[in-house]
């Protein structure tokens, strides 16, 4: 088992690696000189008038002449020593801005993951045992039209029904407490839920007509019963690999929830740094929401392997 | 088989709680930095009834660096002041400077207001403006280049002297640059990171939460100048336009800038809402592109004769922003009303056009000359919203009159590159902040050779004109010049000036006598606004 983490582990650092050299030079592939678009965000307005000489004194300020290379690994050195850099419009160390948004971030995504699972899965079941029926027909349905909906957009109509005509929450910010993270924790729930509730109903699916459930049944236990003592073992795999990557997708989700509901994330600030080209701190977000997702997907492997230790120790399926 | 149920409700407890570890670490990081400010507020609003503002707008507050964020700490805060201040008109009038004179081209002498203080009590007198420029131009050496500014000595208790490198006729105008507010120098800790903004303004600072990008100032109640009438302005920052009219539809928020055009009637047409435009000092216009047929000023004309202005100041943007017939909102000083510009007229556009040989020849309705026809692109971006669609109207109006358009949207940074590579672009259609310095000539430079290069234009009768200017010392008499210069621009028609620049604002019914600014760059309240 430690093998198995070990090995994870080791893969995780070697994606971060590559997911840095892609983010810095795609980004320096986009269009617009750097200290331009950096002095359109600090000193100047979008279309303002910037001469020659305003740029060169940008990038003289952050050296942003030197070849990419070596920029890129000046930064890699830093942050090896856990250095992310500065950000050019926020002139703040990364590193910094990161603790502060972060955690905004992870409460909304944390809530919103577990209240989506804790939603979604028993509907997933109840949507398998009554497959067919009134109540499958009508939370497929919902669940299709809620995964057709852009997240924005539902996101604005949360807003203007529950906030401006009932105004019953707040419309954006986070100044109301509780009331304040209600609404765009239903949009980034709206958004996951329907996948898990699928993923679900057919793994239930699969392992109703497995032989042991009729087995079971035969035993004289009820569907319930039968599901919990035999079925859940064998139905939740695919069901967590699932919930893992739904993690990774609130994460990147959260990007254009919280510019709607200006949650205060790190959503924002990646926004910001694309916008304005600020390559350390576009690193710094893209890095984090990429640890993210790896780090849900080693738990989803380590919870996997708990409940089936075939998986680690790579043997087939035993007789 | 209970065992099983029980290794599996163990499993499901150890990510839970793996992850809601991760959550309450940081959860009680986040806590002091939020809710303490917040709470403080609301309560303090309630108690003492206090006159407060909320304001919500689109732009991203990232610091409180009164230079690097001029605009928010002077004109959005007023928590700044500057030597140089301007009219309605944006003429200049005194200051925290009480008059200024240039004793020869490179020397100028201010005199500082006496009796002043900053918000931590210590006394503006010379060597704290000297201290505060000078940071600014450590800070932004742009400024100093920008302005010829080579040294800033006290001679006084209350006298300063500005040297220049070369003569620079308006440097009153550049002084008055919000980058340039005056604050003392406790404003920085000894690292040099910002502490709290300490200006002498009407306003002084009182929180940024910086997570959030919410900041509030209070009432300096030992102002120099005139109280303002309310207690409290609370900036928030909210991207999404439509979440911003909604914020204000809400009333969760007292004024919202800028929502989107679309929405202003219905907005306007509720009860306790009222929608204001104004046409700011920035402006749509478009460059042509000299390497093309519009090398050509017959061409040039006929195209600024065959876009119907008032149509796309009414339709596309809603009525907010006024059809421009020059370069300045004629509610500028130095703007010539005599300029009448070009009236729709799309009859004159295809006179024009025939005239150096463009027809519809081929009769497929479009016109050509020696079997080219006449088609190019527009190239624009869509960051000022009102661009694109403006774009697209303008393609409209070209169709009518056999021209091909087509509409190129892209992130303002790749326009550069797009008009070095292509060969098909024809307007550049963009906005510029015309009167970013009350200047007579700043943005006019704009128009030089030496700037147009881009667009392939070399005009040595009107770099004379506006060296002339420049360097013309008499304020007047500058203008005239100014006015003159703007005339030939427009007859030249190298650029073709499309719409001012509109700002709408939308008030809570509580809110009355806002006066417009038209020095805002983004918005500015006036500090005797009402508030019920």
């Amino acid at each position: 088992m430690i093998k198995y983490i070990g090995k994870r582990v080791l893969s995780a650092a070697g994606v971060l690696l590559v997911v840095s050299m892609l983010t810095f030079f795609v980004m320096q592939m986009t269009p617009g000189d750097t200290a331009y678009v950096m002095l359109t965000h600090t000193f100047f307005g979008t279309g303002d008038l910037i001469t020659q000489e305003d740029l060169d004194i940008a990038t003289e300020m952050y050296d942003l002449d030197r070849p990419l290379t070596v920029q890129y690994g000046e930064w890699m050195l830093g942050a090896l020593k856990g250095d992310l850099g500065t950000s050019y419009i926020y002139k703040k160390p990364v590193m910094d801005l990161l603790k502060l948004k972060l955690p905004y971030t992870c409460i909304l995504g944390f809530l919103a993951f577990f209240l989506g699972l804790l939603l979604a899965v028993p509907l997933g079941i109840l949507t398998a045992v009554y497959r067919n029926r009134f109540l499958d027909q009508a939370i497929r349905i919902g669940s299709v039209l809620a995964s057709s909906v852009p997240g924005f957009w539902l996101g604005l109509i949360l807003i203007m029904f529950f906030s401006v005509k009932l105004k019953w929450l707040p419309v954006s910010g986070m100044n109301e407490g509780l009331k304040s993270i209600v609404l765009p924790c239903v949009t980034l729930m709206l958004g996951m839920m329907p996948v898990m509730i699928r993923v679900t109903r057919s793994s239930v699916l699969d392992v109703m007509g497995q032989d042991y459930m009729l087995f079971a049944k035969a035993k004289g236990q009820s569907l319930f019963q039968a599901l919990l003592h035999h079925g859940v073992r064998n139905l939740l795999p695919p069901v967590i690999t699932m919930a893992s990557l739904q993690m990774g997708n609130i994460l990147g989700g959260s990007v254009v929830i919280e510019t709607v509901f200006m949650w205060p994330g790190i959503g924002n600030l990646l926004y910001n740094s694309i916008m304005a080209k600020d390559t350390n701190m576009l690193q710094g977000c893209v890095l984090t929401i990429a640890l993210g997702y790896i780090l849900s997907m080693i738990c989803a492997d380590i919870l996997n392997a708990a409940l089936n230790p075939k998986t680690y120790r790579g043997g087939g399926r035993m007789a | 088989m209970k065992k099983k149920a029980i290794s599996l409700f163990l499993a499901l407890t150890l990510v839970l709680s793996l992850t809601a570890c991760s959550n309450s670490d940081n959860g009680t990081a986040e806590e002091p930095v939020a809710t303490k400010t917040e709470t403080q507020n609301s309560e303090e609003a309630e108690e003492e009834g206090l006159k407060e503002i909320i304001i919500s707008e689109q732009w991203t507050i990232d610091s409180v660096d009164p230079v690097s964020q001029g605009k928010v700490m002077n004109q959005k805060c007023r928590v700044t002041e500057l030597l140089v201040e301007t009219d309605e008109r944006m003429n200049l009038i005194p200051g925290l400077a009480s008059s200024w004179e240039n004793t020869d081209e490179n020397t100028w002498i201010f005199k500082i207001q006496e009796g002043i203080q900053f918000h931590d009590g210590t006394a503006l007198n010379a060597e704290a403006v000297k201290w505060s420029l000078d940071n600014a131009f450590e800070i932004s050496p742009s400024l100093v280049k920008r302005s010829n500014i080579e040294s800033v000595e006290a001679t006084g208790d209350y006298e300063i002297t500005i040297k220049t490198t070369q003569p620079n006729a308006e440097l009153p105008a550049y002084l008055h640059d919000a980058s340039l507010g005056i604050v003392a120098a406790s404003t920085y800790d000894a690292d040099g990171n910002v502490t709290t903004p300490i200006g002498t303004g009407p306003f002084r600072f009182e929180s940024f939460d910086e997570a959030k990008g919410e900041l509030s100032v209070v009432k300096n109640e030992e102002y120099w100048g005139t109280l303002p009438t309310y207690n409290r302005l609370v900036i928030r920052m909210i991207t999404d336009e439509s979440v911003r009219a909604m914020s204000v539809e809400s009333g969760e928020v007292d004024i919202a800038v800028d929502v989107p055009f679309s929405e202003m009637e219905a907005l306007d047409s509720k009860d306790d809402l009222r929608v204001e435009c104004y046409d700011t000092n920035r402006i749509y216009y478009g460059y042509f592109n000299a390497a093309s047929m519009f090398s050509d000023k017959n061409v040039r004309q006929a195209i600024c004769y065959a876009i119907d202005r008032d149509t796309i100041s009414k339709e596309v943007l809603y009525g907010c922003g006024t059809p421009a017939s020059g370069p300045f909102n004629s509610s500028i000083a130095w703007s010539n009303p005599e300029i009448e510009g070009y009236k729709y007229n799309p009859d004159k556009a295809l006179e024009l056009l025939k005239e150096v040989g463009w027809e519809d020849t081929d009769g497929d309705g479009i016109l050509d000359k020696d079997g080219k026809s006449f088609s190019f692109d527009i190239l624009t971006f869509s960051s000022r919203p009102g661009l694109p669609v403006m774009a697209q109207a303008m393609q409209a109006m070209l169709s009518e009159i056999g021209i091909q358009v087509e509409v190129k949207v892209m992130d303002n940074n790749a326009i550069n590159e797009e008009m070095e590579k292509s060969d098909t672009w024809g307007i550049n259609l963009t906005t510029a902040a015309a009167g970013l310095v009350p200047s007579s000539v700043y943005f006019l430079n704009s128009f030089s050779s030496a700037n147009t290069e881009v667009y392939g234009y070399s005009n040595l009768e009107l770099d004379e004109m506006l060296a002339a200017c420049a360097a013309e010392y008499d304020q007047d008499k500058r203008y005239e010049m100014s006015k003159e210069i703007q005339a030939y621009i427009v007859d030249e028609a190298e650029e073709i000036f499309v719409c001012n620049y509109g700002v709408n604002y939308v008030f809570h019914e509580n809110i009355t006598n806002f006066k417009f600014n038209v020095e805002a760059r983004d918005w500015m309240l006036n500090t005797d606004i009402e508030i019920d």
